[in-house]
């Protein structure tokens, strides 16, 4: 291939016949990174996952109305009759503090402290764990006291809009264990540290998302 | 919605991922602090809950669920600042996340308001069999 | 200039030193990377945004003839009054499946298939951020439009509750067939498809831009596609939401859509049109980005009034967010609700007359030329007018309540989803053809095109409003005689009939133009045939598989339109370069691209599997969920870029293309995978 054909000189920036400097309205070009193509210095991922976690409040807000506008109506079973809520507010604390821990695993992997990446991984995980678990148990109590999924208008709203949830914090863990096996493999160093940044957000959403269920679908029945 | 691109002189490309960002992050000792002021401010809700003595008939009701709402909307904001980071990292990232938890808002808030359901009368259909929305003129 | 002075390490100045994530040895993935840019591998496995957005183009294609079909039969069931040639139960089906397959599998896909045909060449990039979730949204996409349409095949009929679905009409109770299933999984699918694409084109316009092209420089298209992707980022999990709700009611006996146990049907009418009416504009606003484009180009003017062009358009998304309930006039949500929403509506006409406005001065005073793109063009300003003028009618409560479940409704979002958004795709596709595909169609048969469409189209819709305004109630299987239906009936079904005609021709003329092309005596139509404003006609036609041979540096608005045209002393407007010499030849193979990637398509495939499953078996669905899950860890695991993967110019129309004949067959010139980061995935 020739490199010297003038149509290609014309947007090589050694090219002296390209655009004058000054219809550059002050524009800094090295924010761009010049050559790589990136307009604001963000990572691609990151900004990926923020969009994806504004669309997602969308999503929640749509079951938190749902529910709200349908448990006090239709017969039957009500909030009062079942929610437990000491219990609840350990599950709640519970998944409070393995965000906390998710924070000091993001910052492990920042310093490329490995053990300490995995020992927080592994915590996060089985606190997130444990908060699925008591899920599992509230279900099935609240099952036991005849509360179905097709028992009512309550029921069908409060299991949609909590099994949502604990879908979403079923794949943060899936994510959070394959993080650390990945870990284990070595295939996770400190310099794909963004990567479990990333997984730290969703994990705080789920956590704040929480933190909304708790209070409006709770404490407030 | 603008994209400043002042706020990324400082963060460069190669800066984005490594640590000369984190340098901007609390330390360690820090989200210790931050964690324990989201469990203190949880006891407090707990609290609060058994204040209200549910289904609240407490005489401060509005008041009590007035600060359960605050309390939630304070955990809400903290773990969005400190644990995920919005108040160090670049804007962006918090617009499009302010973004849509805005327009979420907004928008089922004036759904709820459509259907009255801050009125006594959406109350009022609990447990009736036939329960439809009475409306205006109907 | 001062940024010339950085120290270049390198000869290739592309996609250096972003984060590497893989590196050869952390490749997992279990099978080799496809490879080779020729046969229809090439084509499944791509991860080329150029590729992908011709695919969804093509897609559409073939589901429009879908619901075109679909239309002509109802369109000849209402030929005369009192007909029967089909059931009133199929009748139902067929509005249903023609509204959501015009929507959903037409009209969103053709704005996704221009997005990601033209947004990074528009912006200057290579590909965009995530090239295999791009072909991920497009799988996603056609295995979503596939699975809905086989409800004609297994579902015991198709969908019948209107594209709408308003509850509790799609009950088991009076939609008794799995069809109702079948649409609320199928657009399921589909809007995790353009939920992806959304986050996908986000990042690409925000984070790919080239250097210099601001956010205020981009091309009316970009913006226009942005705003889209916004909307469909916060509207997609709406009717996620809503479909959830239906799907569980309908096949796990749920009660959120039951009256008889006290639920509110109308919170189905809330979800679906607080998604409903940015879906509205999530149709339009690309079409309005592509007569943008088209207008300038053929007055010979820039665009009048770019930064209320811009504004405008983001101010449509911003208030279309306020106004859903103009849908639910007449469903009771109360006085206050309506006089809300009404005024709310009547606001959102001033932006889109400012885009009108706009169109209008920049034909003003321009040199026209009537060119097919150019009229399309036009048509859409005008046809999208009288669309919008009704539409303002309808933000008249009262009279909307008039005209609510009339013709005079389906007469109006017909004038601004026919009249606007495909007149404006479809001038798009003559005028961004010869940069997808190197030659151009004929402008005879487009004109042809154009006249019969523009005629077959008034026939059809035009008399609607009549109808409507007299009465005539829709989704009625037939209607009486003697109602004074019968005449304009019949002329909108001569209409119909019309526009099938005008695609016929736009068919033929695919085929004849590319027929055309592979004559000895062609010329090519080079890099830039309609002497146009923005980059993306800055490479070659058809574009390169690396877009451009150097990242273009960007200085103005209409950046191309500069470098070929300067002003003298005298403020006299004169050209300085030809734009064979300004475009680049698109001929250089040293860049790394992209690998190809079997996951997407795979991951896509388990998801028809997860459908069928959970209406018919359950151990389907789980087969599908391994599917998805194998798929899914593959996706995430194979590192973007493939070490091993030859280098650039996967380019397939070389037959065509009149610059790229010398290299044809070039072999990578550079093995040094690590000097040459690609797009991180």
């Amino acid at each position: 291939m020739t490199d010297t054909a003038p149509a290609q000189a014309a947007d090589t920036p050694t090219e002296a016949t390209g655009p004058a400097p000054d219809h550059l309205d002050g524009v800094d070009l090295e924010s761009w990174g010049l050559g790589t193509n990136n307009a604001t210095g963000l990572s691609n991922n990151k900004l990926g996952m923020w969009l994806f976690l504004g669309s997602d409040c969308l999503l929640f807000g749509a079951l938190i109305s749902t529910y709200l506008l349908m448990r006090h109506r239709g017969t039957g079973i009500g909030p009062e009759d079942v929610f437990d809520i000491p219990f609840t507010s350990v599950s709640s604390f519970v998944l409070l503090m393995s965000s906390m821990s998710m924070v000091f695993a993001v910052s492990s992997i920042a310093r490329g402290d490995d053990q300490k990446l995995r020992l927080w991984l592994l915590v996060t995980s089985l606190l997130g764990g444990t908060f699925i678990a008591g899920q599992v148990y509230e279900f099935t109590s609240f099952y036991r006291e005849g509360m179905g999924y097709t028992t009512n208008l309550f029921s069908s709203a409060f299991y949609s809009l909590t099994g949502f949830h604990g879908v979403h914090v079923s794949v943060g863990i899936i994510m959070l264990m394959s993080l650390f096996v990945l870990s284990l493999t070595g295939r996770l160093k400190q310099d794909r540290a963004e990567t479990v940044e990333i997984v730290g957000l969703y994990w705080h959403f789920v956590d704040i998302v929480w933190v909304l269920i708790f209070t409006i679908v709770y404490l407030i029945p | 919605m603008t994209v400043t691109h002042e706020g990324t002189a400082d963060a460069g490309y190669e800066a984005a991922t490594d640590e000369a960002r984190h340098e901007h992050h609390p330390s360690d000792a820090q989200y210790w602090k931050v964690g324990l002021a989201l469990g203190l401010i949880t006891l407090l809700e707990v609290g609060t809950y058994f204040i209200a003595d549910p289904p609240y008939d407490h005489e401060l009701a509005p008041l009590l669920i007035g600060s359960l709402i605050f309390m939630m909307v304070l955990k809400f904001i903290v773990i969005g600042a400190y644990f995920m980071h919005l108040k160090f990292d670049n804007r962006l990232f918090r617009n499009v996340f302010v973004a849509g938890l805005v327009l979420a808002v907004g928008v089922y808030l004036a759904v709820l308001t459509s259907f009255e359901y801050w009125s006594d009368r959406y109350e009022a259909d609990t447990g009736s069999e036939d329960a439809v929305l009475v409306e205006d003129g109907s | 200039m001062a940024i010339v002075e950085r120290p270049s390490t390198s000869e290739t100045l592309e996609l250096e030193a972003g984060p590497r994530h893989a590196t050869p040895e952390d490749a997992l993935g279990v099978f080799k990377r496809p490879q080779g840019d020729t046969g229809w591998r090439s084509w499944l496995f791509t991860v080329d945004h150029k590729r992908i957005g011709i695919m969804y183009g093509a897609a559409a294609l073939f589901f429009f003839l879908v619901g075109g079909i679909e239309a002509l039969i109802i369109r000849t069931q209402l030929a005369a009054p009192d007909q029967a040639l089909i059931s009133a139960d199929l009748y139902n089906q067929l509005f249903t499946m023609h509204g959501v397959t015009m929507i959903f599998l037409v009209v969103m896909p053709i704005g996704a298939a221009f997005a990601n045909f033209l947004i990074p060449l528009q912006i200057g990039a290579r590909d965009v951020a995530f090239p295999r979730l791009n072909a991920f949204s497009f799988w996603c996409f056609l295995f979503g439009g596939v699975f809905f349409n086989s409800s004609w095949f297994i579902g015991g009929g198709a969908a019948d509750g209107g594209w709408f679905a308003y509850a509790p009409n799609t009950s088991v109770i009076f939609s008794p067939s799995h069809g109702m299933d079948f649409y609320a999984i199928g657009l399921q699918i589909t809007g995790i498809a353009s939920l992806v694409g959304a986050i996908n084109l986000i990042a690409t316009v925000l984070n790919m831009r080239a250097p210099g092209m601001t956010l205020m420089k981009m091309p009316v298209f970009t913006w226009m596609s942005l705003v889209t992707q916004f909307l469909l980022l916060f509207a997609m999990p709406v009717i996620s939401v809503a479909l959830f709700l239906l799907t569980f009611d309908r096949l796990f006996d749920a009660n959120f859509f039951d009256v008889s146990a006290g639920a509110d049907p109308l919170l189905w009418e809330h979800l679906f049109w607080i998604f409903g009416h940015p879906e509205v504009y999530i149709m339009i606003l690309p079409a309005f980005g592509i007569v943008s484009e088209t207008i300038p180009v053929f007055s010979r003017k820039p665009i009048f009034g770019y930064e209320f062009i811009v504004f405008s358009g983001a101010a449509i998304g911003f208030m279309g967010w306020g106004v859903w309930a103009h849908h639910m006039f007449a469903s009771g949500i109360g006085p206050i609700s309506v006089a809300a929403f009404a005024v709310s509506t009547m606001f959102i006409a001033v932006p889109t007359g400012v885009k009108i406005l706009n169109w209008m001065a920049t034909m003003w005073g321009g040199k026209l030329s009537f060119t097919t793109p150019m009229l399309f063009s036009i048509g859409l300003v005008t046809m999208f007018t009288i669309g919008g003028l009704s539409g303002v009618s309808h933000a008249v409560a009262p009279a909307d309540t008039q005209q609510t479940d009339t013709y005079y409704i389906v007469a109006h979002f017909h004038y601004v989803l026919f009249g606007g958004a495909l007149f404006g795709f479809v001038g798009g596709f003559y005028y961004w053809w010869p940069k997808a595909f190197g030659h151009m169609l004929r402008e005879g048969l487009g004109k042809a095109h154009f006249w019969v469409m523009l005629l077959g189209f008034n026939l059809t819709f035009g008399p609607m409003h009549v109808l409507g305004l007299q009465g005539m109630p829709r989704r009625t299987h037939s209607y009486f005689d003697g109602y004074g239906f019968n005449v304009w009936n019949l002329v909108s079904t001569i209409g119909a009939f019309l526009i099938a005609l005008s695609f016929l021709i736009f068919f033929w003329n695919i085929w004849v133009s590319k027929r055309d092309a592979k004559k000895p005596e062609w010329v090519s139509p080079g890099p830039d045939p309609w002497d146009a404003r923005s980059i993306e006609w800055m490479t070659a036609s058809p574009a390169p598989s690396h877009n451009f041979d150097h990242v273009p540096v960007v200085t103005h608005r209409d950046e191309f339109w500069y470098r070929k045209y300067g002003e003298t002393d005298d403020h006299r407007i004169v050209r300085i370069a030809a734009a064979e010499d300004v475009a680049q030849t698109g001929d250089r193979t040293d860049v790394h691209l992209p690998a190809p990637s079997y996951w997407p398509i795979l991951l896509c495939a388990s998801f028809p599997l997860i459908g069928w499953g959970l209406i018919f078996n359950l151990g389907i669905a789980f087969a599908g969920g391994a599917l998805a899950l194998l798929a899914l860890y593959g996706l995430a695991m194979e590192p973007a870029d493939d070490p091993d993967g030859g280098h650039g110019h996967h380019d397939d129309h070389v037959d065509h293309s009149p610059t790229d004949g010398s290299d044809a067959a070039a072999s990578p010139t550079d093995g040094d995978a690590d000097k040459e980061a690609t797009l991180v995935d």
